[in-house]
């Protein structure tokens, strides 16, 4: 690490940051990680020890849509990240120098940071031919596997570069793969999302930079506190769900209420994401609330997952039955679809075709 | 004596680019334009529902986050004859119109401000006379001392922590840096406040559409209703949010954007004599009063000028296959009728067929093909497109408030029209469509809530969203004006299903590499204009002309088909 | 604006009504829990706000509903915040933004005071110290007039 580096501790309170201010930057890093606010002083202890880590974002096959999402994140904000937070060395989008001198501070970063510094990558990496995606005369596979050697970790940030994405989708017409399917003696985690929610980005760099640790993760090496319960299980329209009250057509009396858009192919029954309670933009709104299903953007392959405007697997006239006697039960029917969904998403019936509750048992 | 320049990757834009130069001495002689990536994402749209598309194409960009999910649901209407209810239309008015402005700044401070403002001579400069400065500029309200002095301690701050981030190896202290440090220590904080201001504003987007980037759209309207008595739809608590980022984004232009502009362009006046190029200028047209079919309600007219003669509007004609075509005799594509032959869109071909130098490599056979990105020519002119074309065009055509904008703005520079046709010419057109555009806005937004007050809340249309009432095969072209330019998406729908598609995107036509017959495209003839470097190994001017474009790289190159594809002839209505 | 103002229709969620997105009541059920803690073991409870799925509406119902009581702060440190007692004593709200103004965390406290407000030790001794210094400072006397 660069000598010249200060904690962000010393960092504060050189910059005239008070003791009051400390806590509530501390408070604010612990909502932003998703953690209970009981991990306050812990956070505190350790921000005040941390220091700023070098990141090297790598953009392979990929849209710049999760670098526009991060600079949507207003906690911390991007100019907070770059300036207290983080050393952004690379980074196609916003960085100053071009050609040459960008790749120079790429290498000078990695010599610094030996062994210490993270990587991000948006965008899968084409395998079909080196040409179809190169940086500096570099294919993406060069690139990938020269700058990871060094890293301590790897955050795939979207689902292209978590799982693939819309260049795997059928009939994935350059060969294009995921970073774990590349990198496999280095963590790595997968932070997906078309785009991924900004908050969720940056969590995954404050637990870094907080703990110096990864975030726990579920089997899909995405962090728990963010992807740990569905969209269907924290949706404000639930209860519309489980009463059966479902928007018929957009536009109808039940859109206009905020009834329930499972008919109208909702995907939040199978989808693991925060968007229920994070939201968009500053807690703006969120896809369900502007009226439309979730596509179930941050599932591997959601692309190839039947049409968005299909209705999930769940027999819509049963519905209202299953439902009274699931919460008899002690459980909601989304429950148990997202369970079948989960269990057999990777075989899910490839496209286009309404994936039925017994297409999902066959398998 | 002759060297080769090559910059690889160009950052500060959307996507991957590659400038190679060709030098005679110090003077740009040759420059070679290459998209280096490529995804294929029309031919992950075949055999798709329709209705879906918008959101594969969506992903060609996330920057311009809006327009191809925009085209997108246009070419499905404009196939089925799908109408849409007037607040529909309305609200893709004013997400487009959010789009613009958003892009626009964004464009300006963090992609393109820093080819021509010195960060590190803020450092240097006097946060007093700073205030004054840009209180003489303007009356926006972060402009007292304290403030600059609060940025420029920040800045030392970072700069003493010897990690410089984004900010590392910049040309700094380059010669051709001319701005005092006191108008470099402005721009730095209006780069800051951009960043905060353009996460207000993108909540327009959110409100419609539910989140951005990447907001949802919906073929037949839009998905958010309108309900004043509902919590959950569009009611009066959504649409004073977004009359406040209306008035937000207004106030920004007007106040900051606006006039940045004119100052930081005051000191570079000799960028107003070069980057010019072609001197073609190509627009579809956008946004309508009314509805797409009908273009005399457009508020950006569609047309071509060609060789700079305001005097003259050519017509364009998307469907006739005479006027576009697209060639790639220099790009990594193969055509079953030849590769020195041009296709009209309805004809698209386009089979992968890398030919480069195998990676890694350090320089490009420009003799051979070198891009990924195609070149299409408008009766076989290289055209450029974007807000230089639209803001002529709109001149061309007498828009009043257009004209008078451009003599404002000319007048504050003490420059002739003609220095319209230039790198700066092209940057400033930027602003000044900004500050239409946020004006129009309003006017929209006043539209959507008379019409709400009226009684009328229809969103969408369902007559024709089961595909069980389309006809068995149909097609149908969708165009816009994207912030970067022309854009088109064509749809054939077979049995509901997509069988074929295709788009020509605005940094295609002007990042494309040469035609058969060696015609530069936009990019590559831009920077043949006029360019010396004073340091190659700190190539800053060829950056300033290439951002001045904005480019769009994911865009320009997203086709590929398979190989042997029947072709489709499409006809389009309207 | 002014066209804004001329929509007939005005929507005022009332206070009372039914908490529609069902997120609400189980929360306030919630805070008399830790209200109960908070009076039988003195044991304070922070509930992050961010991490409730609230509804439209909701947040701005669950504030109508409580009400603002009698004590209100002002916070300036990295942005402003805000600090009140609800109208039921006890139940805290805490509203942190940052220097842009956009809110960065949103707590409510079951406390007798929220932590924030009170002066760290740390400051305390800071402060004895700094006035101590000022205290020896021999122009001390002229500078206040005595
Ligand atoms: S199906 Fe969708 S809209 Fe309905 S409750 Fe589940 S997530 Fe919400």
């Amino acid at each position: 690490m660069d000598t010249n580096t200060k904690t962000l501790g010393e960092a504060l309170r050189r910059n005239g940051v008070t003791r009051r201010g400390f806590l509530k930057f501390c408070t604010a890093t612990a909502s932003m990680m998703a953690l209970p606010p009981s991990m306050v002083p812990a956070i505190a202890a350790a921000l005040e020890q941390a220091r700023r880590p070098s990141v090297i974002w790598l953009s392979f096959q990929e849209c710049t849509g999760c670098t526009e999402s991060l600079s949507r994140s207003h906690a911390p904000s991007l100019e907070n990240l770059i300036f207290d937070h983080i050393s952004l060395d690379y980074h196609h989008t916003l960085q100053v120098a071009s050609g040459e001198a960008a790749e120079a501070a790429r290498e000078a970063a990695m010599h610094a940071n030996e062994g210490a510094y993270l990587v991000v990558v948006d965008g899968s990496i084409p395998l079909g031919n080196p040409g179809y995606s190169t940086i500096a005369g570099f294919s993406n596979l060069q690139t990938l596997e020269e700058t990871v050697a060094g890293a301590v970790a790897v955050i795939a940030v979207g689902t292209c570069a978590s799982f693939g994405g819309l260049p795997k989708a059928y009939p994935n017409p350059t060969g294009a793969v995921s970073v774990s399917d590349i990198v496999t003696d280095k963590p790595v985690i997968n932070v997906p999302g078309c785009p991924p929610i900004p908050m969720v980005i940056t969590g995954v760099l404050a637990h870094y930079l907080t703990f110096g640790t990864l975030p726990e993760l579920d089997h899909y090496g995405r962090p728990k506190a963010f992807y740990g319960t569905s969209i269907h299980d924290r949706c404000y329209r639930r209860p519309f769900y489980d009463k059966g009250r479902f928007a018929h057509t957009f536009d109808d009396e039940g859109a206009r209420k905020g009834w329930c858009l499972y008919k109208l192919g909702c995907k939040g029954p199978m989808t693991y994401n925060a968007c229920a309670t994070a939201k968009w933009n500053q807690g703006t709104s969120w896809p369900v609330e502007s009226g439309h299903g979730c596509i179930g953007c941050a599932e591997p392959d959601f692309w190839d997952a039947g049409g968005f405007y299909n209705a999930l697997s769940v027999p819509t006239g049963e519905i209202s039955r299953n439902a009274s006697y699931a919460i008899a039960a002690g459980v909601g029917v989304g429950a148990i679809a997202a369970g079948i969904n989960q269990r057999t998403r990777n075989k899910a019936v490839r496209q286009h075709a309404e994936v039925t509750i017994e297409d999902l048992e066959k398998r | 004596m002759s060297e080769r320049i090559v910059v690889d990757p160009i950052t500060r834009i959307e996507g991957h680019l590659r400038i190679e130069a060709q030098m005679k001495g110090n003077r740009i002689e040759q420059a070679y334009s290459s998209g280096t990536m490529v995804r294929g994402i029309e031919t992950i749209l075949k055999g798709r529902d329709p209705r879906d598309a918008w959101a594969y194409a969506q992903r060609i960009c996330g920057v311009c986050t809006l327009v191809h999910g925009i085209a997108s649901i246009r070419a499905v209407e404009d196939a089925l004859n799908y109408d849409i209810p007037k607040n529909a239309q309305l609200i893709r008015n004013l997400m487009i119109g959010a789009q613009y402005i958003h892009d626009h700044v964004m464009h300006f401070y963090h992609l393109h401000a820093l080819d021509w403002v010195d960060v590190v001579s803020a450092l240097k400069a006097d946060p007093q006379a700073t205030a004054e400065l840009a209180q003489s500029l303007s009356s926006w309200p972060n402009s007292s001392p304290g403030y600059f002095a609060d940025t420029r301690r920040r800045l030392a701050d970072f700069v003493e922590s010897g990690q410089l981030g984004i900010f590392a190896n910049g040309y700094w202290g380059h010669p051709e840096y001319k701005l005092p440090p006191e108008a470099n220590l402005m721009a730095v904080a209006h780069y800051l406040e951009a960043l905060a201001w353009q996460r207000e504003v993108v909540k327009l987007h959110t409100i419609f559409g539910g989140k951005n980037p990447h907001p949802n759209f919906l073929v037949g309207g839009v998905a958010s209703p309108i309900d004043l008595n509902s919590d959950s739809a569009i009611n009066a608590r959504r649409l004073s949010q977004v009359q406040d980022v209306i008035s937000r984004m207004r106030q920004f232009v007007d106040q900051v954007y606006l006039p940045d502009t004119l100052a930081i362009a005051s000191f570079y006046k000799e960028w107003f004599k070069r980057g010019e190029g072609l001197g073609n200028f190509l627009c579809y047209g956008d946004l309508p009063a009314t509805n797409m079919r009908d273009r005399d309600s457009f508020l950006f007219p569609p047309g071509v000028i060609l060789d700079r003669d305001l005097s003259r509007v050519h017509e364009i004609d998307m469907h006739d296959k005479a006027q576009i075509q697209e060639y790639v005799a220099h790009s990594w594509y193969n055509y079953s009728t030849g590769k020195e032959t041009g296709l009209h869109p309805y004809d698209g071909e386009t089979q992968l067929d890398y030919t480069g130098p195998e990676p890694p490599f350090k320089q490009l056979q420009v003799e051979d093909p070198y891009s990924w990105i195609k070149s299409p020519r408008w009766r076989d002119k290289a055209m450029e497109v974007g807000p230089l074309s639209r803001v002529l065009l709109l001149y061309a055509s007498g828009h009043e408030p257009t004209r008078e904008l451009a003599r404002f703005a000319l007048a504050k520079l003490d420059l002739p029209i003609i220095a319209l046709f230039s790198t700066l010419g092209r940057t400033a057109a930027r602003t000044l469509e900004s500050k239409l555009l946020a004006d129009a806005m309003q006017g929209w937004f006043d539209d959507l809530v008379s019409n709400i007050k009226r009684g009328d809340t229809r969103t969408f249309n369902e007559a024709l969203w089961d595909p069980s009432t389309w006809p068995e095969t149909c097609q149908g072209a969708g165009f816009m004006e994207a912030p970067r330019g022309a854009l088109g998406h064509w749809v054939v729908i077979r049995n509901g299903k997509i069988a074929n598609y295709q788009a020509v995107v605005p940094s295609t036509w002007n990042a494309g590499p040469r035609d058969a017959s060696g015609q530069s495209g936009a990019y590559e003839a831009a920077l043949q204009d006029q360019h010396t470097l004073v340091d190659s190994s700190q190539p800053l001017e060829i950056l300033r002309t290439i951002h001045s474009f904005d480019p769009c790289i994911a865009c320009a190159v997203h086709l590929a088909d398979e190989a042997g594809d029947e072709l489709i002839k499409i006809q389009i209505s309207g | 604006m002014n066209a804004l103002k001329s929509i007939p229709v005005l929507v005022e969620a009332p206070a009372t009504r039914d908490f529609c997105y069902q997120n609400t009541l189980p929360l306030l059920h919630e805070i008399s829990h830790a209200l109960r803690r908070l009076q039988q073991e003195q044991l304070p409870t922070t509930i992050d706000l961010n991490a409730i799925p609230f509804g439209p509406g909701d947040e701005q119902r669950l504030l109508e509903f409580l009400g603002r009581g009698e004590v209100s702060a002002h916070l300036e440190a990295l942005g402003n915040s805000s600090v009140w007692e609800s109208g039921y004593p006890g139940i805290w709200f805490i509203e942190h933004r940052n220097e842009s103004g956009e809110r960065v965390a949103f707590q409510m406290e079951i406390t007798t005071l929220p932590a924030i407000l009170a002066t760290h030790p740390d400051d305390i001794a800071e402060s004895l110290s700094s006035l101590q210094k000022a205290l020896e400072n021999p122009s001390l006397g002229h500078r206040i007039g005595d």
